[in-house]
């Protein structure tokens, strides 16, 4: 005998051994479930219930080990159920002959044999057979059950009837001398008749007969049984079957003490019978001598309601420390003999597994380490990973995980040994995984990740290593990545540096195939392998958040704050709310790496070098993303550091001053959200230079017409800049222009002081003597301002938040011209004047003046010209107070820069000074608002009295001659109108009349070509505020000629106190011609 | 004499262990982590006996085919491990004890020594070692 059977277990000992077995070409499908439901019939009571068979089937069983039938009674095959296919009634004989054949391999020890036949039908069928079930299809087969029951109720009568056959004849006859296959050659020639050989036949027998009553349900009489031949065997000295005897007592005791068996086959036994193991347990008086019952008091019926032999059939049973006592014995015993190594191995594991149920750990280990030891034949690779895997199995049973982990590992190792042919990876790779536990090893690097590393590191990086290769030659490169990955992330401490470069050589190589991920890989078995982040490699020592770049930070709209609360909660500030957020706080901060190949996502939380309190990220709802792009070159101009703002884009342009532009600006939606709220805002940076004028204007509704902006659209937006700097030259370093006040060019000029016409001068010389002197013009000027976009949308726009994208605008503004100075002359009319302004070209290209009612003046490079624009005279106080006015606190100062301002940019429109350079096809405005100086202006100004004379009603002003007839009355009124605010007058005015003989000779002696009706002095009254007065007188011209009217004012003590340009009169000329006839 | 000595923390993993045929360091690995079932084993059965009483030698852990293990416990669960070659009967029981008690003396000392972290790997304990390894042999 040389096939174990691992499996075995003490309370085997009371089963039939029935081998149930194909014949012919069975499906393994077929037969496992006709097996499946005959294994069910495990156990059946016979004899009214008072006794009950367990059966223990087998689909193989060698049959050499049945040879050991008399031996031991359980290793004997008594019942053989053959199943079969058979489709024909032809083929019937030939299946039936087979069942014969079956039934020879196993005939010597066979009580009974069964045939089950599926398929069949037909006359055959139809005649009754005990032997044989004829079954239509393996679906059809109900009756299977009652068949194996009646199939066992035979096996007890042979059964039943075999242990009163050996049990009666005691003494008369001879009987036979039992022995096992090994023991027959050494008997040969024996002396039968001696006493020695007499008793020997005897203590095998009554054992054989303990054998029998143990499977017949009859347990107490197999105690005595075992107990008289143990008596027998040893005076003898037969100490294998002495083993034997022993070994039943045990099996016996053990049957009794613990009904729930001892297999781990929960739930296969039912309990049977009233006594209670525990009870007897303790009215067993430890020491006890067995106490010999008369077996022939008891062969007849099991049971005996007499209680007084209840007691004593407890004393025959072994108490539970001499269970194992008996089995050191017999184990002791079997040791003698070589052949009986399979017995020996058999005894251990079921003394092991006794022990296990006792929780003595320390003794059932010594048993397994003898098992360990002993030596059978050569082993098969199979049957040593069999051996292995049950040695493991039993140590996990009385609790030494490590050594069952340790022998799991040496059949995971014999599965994949050098001398298999067919290596069996996958049974390698799931054994290893089943010894995890054992080297308290798992697989969650998150268990590695605090606190001292747990566990035995040498024996755990050995299995890292060898799941590693296990599942690399399984052909599944993505689990040996991540337990390379475990390997190196967890056990990088104690990994020698070769080590480490080997195990980071090697992760690389497999990674190239198949990256590391961060995936879970779940395994078949069940497990998961949860993904490993590197969080060691590298150290990260220090964490710091960043915020968001500017143009991406979110900011919170304050006034949908509390709007917002107020829809979730009915309080406007709840701390629920608020502990709400908090909740939220997951643990989720982290970062990505790929670090040989392997991708990892490291949680900060689980970085072992790093304690802070931990960071916060407050995630808010998802915002549109706006991308900014624009019809200027992008600068790498950062704007001052002062401005505050991060600015996300630059751009500069370059202009003349004065000039303008369009900035077109692309909105680019590149978010997932709608963008459906923009506001634009700008901020000039503070800057020296006076800026007139709106530097940066746009219209929004046009773009706030393509809202809302859905993601991958683009919308546009121009902003008009407009640069208009200080165009006045303070630094007077130009030479300046003739001073005579009249150098004027371009356009004709009259003017009453006009009387010295000097040739004009044709411009200044181009190239002014330094030639650097234009540098100092040319010098560029910076101008900066940030434009702000504030856009929202989204989820984020119902949660109140923004987000605000900045573009910096640099404006670089150079020069175009200047007006080097500015002079007024007066006009004929006392409503108009010239404003004389001398313009330097600054630029290198020839630049063209205009204005409004002028034609072009043309300027060469660096050239200056004079230029005189007759303009109306401006009524600077019938402008409204504008309404902004900063009340009564408003600085006096401030409000006279402000009226200068309003007068300027009055001024500059009515004069609508423009230049331009062909060259360039640049074009711009230019301004004399910042060089109007408060002589010039006053000049400018209407006087707040305004006079009027009129002759013959006609208002005569400028050049316009009033005619008139010699003789007849000329009608000369006067008229004043007060538009200052305090009353004037009352004044005294004389009409000097003269004429000009344009030789610089005026004749005043006209007393006798002019003649006054009534009087040549004009008297007014006082005048009111916004009041009018007028006087009348008339003229009587005697000759015919050109005449001029001077009116002049009577010096008296009233009108000094105003100035003098307020009485500004203008002066007539009248023609007298010959009357009419 | 003692071909392997291993001192192993109250978690079950090892501060120390040498041993002298160094080109098979993984079997003495082995040997002195299975070895620890039987130390639970044997911490646990002792537990109930009183403290002051408890025996702090372990005795023979487990015999194999070449060697025999033995095991010692000190009060905080410190488990010493010694593994001696089976064919060197010399040693008995007596010289066995006495060479735990000098191993848990040099223990102490370590302890002892300010500069030493609580759970790290011993690395001051090669000279008493190398000194019970060779004693005999």
């Amino acid at each position: 005998m040389s096939v174990p059977d691992y499996m075995q277990c003490a309370e085997d000992h009371q089963t039939l051994l029935v081998v149930v077995q194909p014949v012919g070409i069975v499906s393994e499908e077929n037969f496992f479930r006709i097996y499946k439901r005959i294994c069910s019939v495990s156990q059946i009571s016979v004899r009214d219930s008072q006794r009950v068979l367990y059966i223990r089937y087998r689909h193989h069983y060698p049959p050499e080990n049945n040879e050991w039938g008399d031996f031991q009674t359980h290793r004997k095959v008594v019942g053989l159920i053959t199943i079969t296919d058979c489709f024909s009634a032809k083929d019937w004989p030939q299946t039936f002959e087979k069942f014969h054949v079956q039934k020879e391999i196993y005939g010597s020890t066979l009580y009974d044999s069964r045939l089950f036949v599926f398929g069949l039908q037909g006359e055959i069928v139809e005649q009754p057979r005990t032997d044989v079930a004829f079954y239509p299809n393996y679906e059809d087969c109900q009756t299977v059950e009652k068949r194996i029951e009646d199939f066992i109720e035979s096996l007890f009568i042979v059964l039943e009837s075999k242990r009163l056959d050996r049990a009666t004849d005691k003494s008369g006859d001879k009987i036979p001398l039992l022995c096992v296959p090994f023991e027959k050659k050494d008997f040969v020639g024996l002396d039968t008749d001696s006493r020695h050989y007499k008793k020997r036949c005897q203590g095998r027998m009554r054992k054989h007969v303990g054998d029998l009553c143990l499977q017949a349900g009859m347990l107490q009489d197999s105690l005595v049984h075992y107990h008289m031949s143990v008596e027998l065997l040893r005076s003898v000295n037969d100490f294998l079957w002495l083993g034997a005897a022993l070994e039943g007592l045990c099996s016996a005791s053990v049957i009794y003490h613990y009904p729930g068996g001892t297999g781990g086959k929960s739930g296969a036994r039912r309990f049977q019978g009233s006594t209670l193991p525990a009870e007897a347990a303790n009215r067993h008086r430890p020491g006890a001598q067995e106490v010999l019952i008369d077996p022939g008091a008891l062969t007849t019926n099991g049971i005996n309601p007499d209680t007084s032999t209840e007691i004593g059939r407890a004393k025959n049973c072994l108490s539970p420390e001499d269970i194992i006592d008996k089995y050191k014995e017999a184990i002791s015993y079997y040791s003698k003999y070589k052949n009986a190594g399979v017995i020996e191995l058999e005894a251990c594991i079921k003394a092991v597994r006794v022990l296990a149920i006792q929780k003595r750990s320390m003794e059932a280990s010594e048993f397994l380490q003898n098992a360990v030891y002993i030596n059978l034949r050569q082993l098969s690779e199979e049957e040593k990973i069999q051996r292995y895997s049950i040695l493991s199995e039993l140590y996990e049973l009385i609790g030494f995980h490590r050594k069952s982990a340790f022998f799991k590992r040496v059949a995971a190792m014999q599965c994949v040994a050098p001398s298999i042919a067919e290596p069996g990876w996958r049974a390698c790779y799931k054994l290893l995984l089943e010894t995890l536990p054992g080297y308290s090893l798992s697989l969650d690097p998150k268990d590695f990740s605090r606190g001292t590393h747990r566990g035995w590191a040498a024996v755990q990086m050995r299995l890292l290593h060898e799941l590693v290769y296990a599942s690399r030659r399984m052909g599944n490169p993505a689990l040996s990545v991540r337990h390379l990955s475990f390997l190196l992330q967890t056990m990088l401490d104690f990994l020698s540096d070769q080590e480490k470069k080997d195990v980071a050589q090697s992760l690389e190589n497999y990674t190239s195939k198949c990256p590391g991920t961060m995936e879970p890989i779940a395994l078949p078995g069940g497990l998961t392998l949860p993904p490993v982040p590197f969080t060691k490699l590298p150290i990260v020592r220090h964490v710091k958040l960043l915020n968001l770049p500017a143009s991406l930070r979110p900011h919170k709209m304050k006034s949908l704050l509390g709007q917002n609360v107020s829809t979730k909660s009915p309080f406007i500030y709840s701390p629920i709310i608020a502990h709400n957020r908090g909740e939220e706080r997951n643990k989720k901060i982290g970062y990505h790496t790929t670090v040989f190949g392997v991708f990892s996502d490291c949680l900060l939380d689980n970085l072992p070098g790093i304690k802070t309190s931990g960071s916060t990220v407050e995630v808010i709802p998802a915002l549109p993303r706006l991308q900014i792009s624009t019809s200027l070159p992008r600068s790498a101009h950062s704007l001052q550091p002062s401005s505050g703002d991060e600015i996300s884009t630059n751009v500069s342009v370059q202009l003349y001053n004065g000039e303008s532009q369009q900035l077109i600006i692309k909105l680019e939606n590149i978010g997932m959200e709608p963008l459906e709220k923009l506001e634009v805002t700008s901020k000039v940076l503070t800057t020296k230079e006076k800026l007139y004028g709106d530097f940066l204007s746009w219209k929004l509704e046009e773009t706030l017409a393509q809202f809302p902006l859905q993601p991958g659209k683009v919308a546009t937006f121009t902003i008009n800049i407009k640069v208009k700097l200080d165009f006045s030259c303070q630094e007077n370093l130009l030479q300046d222009l003739s001073d005579d006040g009249i150098s004027v060019s371009g356009f004709p000029l009259s003017s009453p002081f006009r009387q010295v016409v000097r040739p004009r001068v044709e411009g200044k010389p181009v190239n002014p003597p330094e030639s650097n002197k234009a540098g100092d013009y040319s010098h560029v000027k910076t101008l900066e301002a940030v434009l702000n976009f504030k856009y929202s949308g989204g989820p984020g726009h119902t949660e109140g938040y923004y987000r605000n994208l900045s573009l910096g605008l640099h404006v670089e503004v150079e020069p175009s011209v200047f007006f080097t100075r500015v002079s007024t002359l007066p006009a004929t009319s006392t409503r108009q004047c010239h404003l004389l302004l001398d313009v330097f070209n600054s630029t290198e290209h020839e630049l063209t003046v205009s204005t409004r009612s002028s034609e072009a003046l043309i300027l060469h490079a660096g050239e200056c010209q004079r230029m005189a624009i007759q303009v109306d005279k401006f009524n600077f106080e019938s402008f409204p107070e504008s309404p902004g006015e900063k009340g009564q606190f408003a600085n006096p100062k401030q409000l006279e820069e402000e009226r200068r301002e309003a007068r300027g940019l009055e001024i500059h429109s009515k004069l609508g000074i423009c230049w331009r350079i062909p060259s360039l096809k640049r074009s711009g405005e230019a301004s004399v608002e910042g060089l109007l100086n408060q002589l010039v202006l006053e000049h400018l100004q209407l006087a707040p009295l305004q006079w009027d004379v009129l002759v013959d009603g006609q208002p005569c002003d400028r050049e316009a001659v009033a005619a008139c007839q010699v003789g007849d009355p000329v009608r000369l009124e006067v008229r004043l109108t007060n538009r200052s605010p305090r009353s004037v007058g009352p004044f005294a005015l004389t009409v000097v009349p003269f004429q000009d003989h344009q030789n610089g000779v005026h004749n005043y002696d006209l007393h006798d070509t002019v003649s006054f009706v009534g009087s040549s002095t004009f008297y007014l009254d006082a005048v009111q505020p916004s009041g009018q007065s007028a006087c009348l007188g008339a003229l009587l011209f005697l000759y015919t000629g050109d005449f001029f009217l001077h009116i002049r004012f009577h010096e008296d003590s009233t009108s000094k106190e105003l100035p003098p340009s307020w009485f500004c009169l203008p002066s007539v000329h009248v023609c007298a011609l010959e009357a009419q006839a | 004499m003692a071909v392997c000595i291993a001192v192993i923390a109250k978690e079950n993993y090892p501060l120390y262990i040498r041993s002298t045929p160094t080109e098979n360091e993984l079997k003495f690995h082995y040997m002195v982590h299975t070895s620890l079932d039987v130390v639970d084993e044997k911490i646990s059965a002792m537990g109930k006996a009183l403290v002051d009483q408890r025996e702090l030698y372990l005795g023979l852990l487990y015999p194999t085919e070449d060697y025999k293990v033995y095991g010692y416990v000190t009060n905080s669960k410190v488990k010493f491990v010694m593994v001696v070659d089976s064919s060197n009967t010399a040693l008995r029981d007596n010289e066995i004890r006495s060479m735990f008690r000098k191993l848990h003396n040099s223990y102490t000392d370590v302890m002892c020594n300010p500069f030493y972290n609580p759970g790290d790997r011993i690395q001051a304990f090669d000279n008493m070692v190398t000194s019970m390894m060779i004693q005999v042999c």
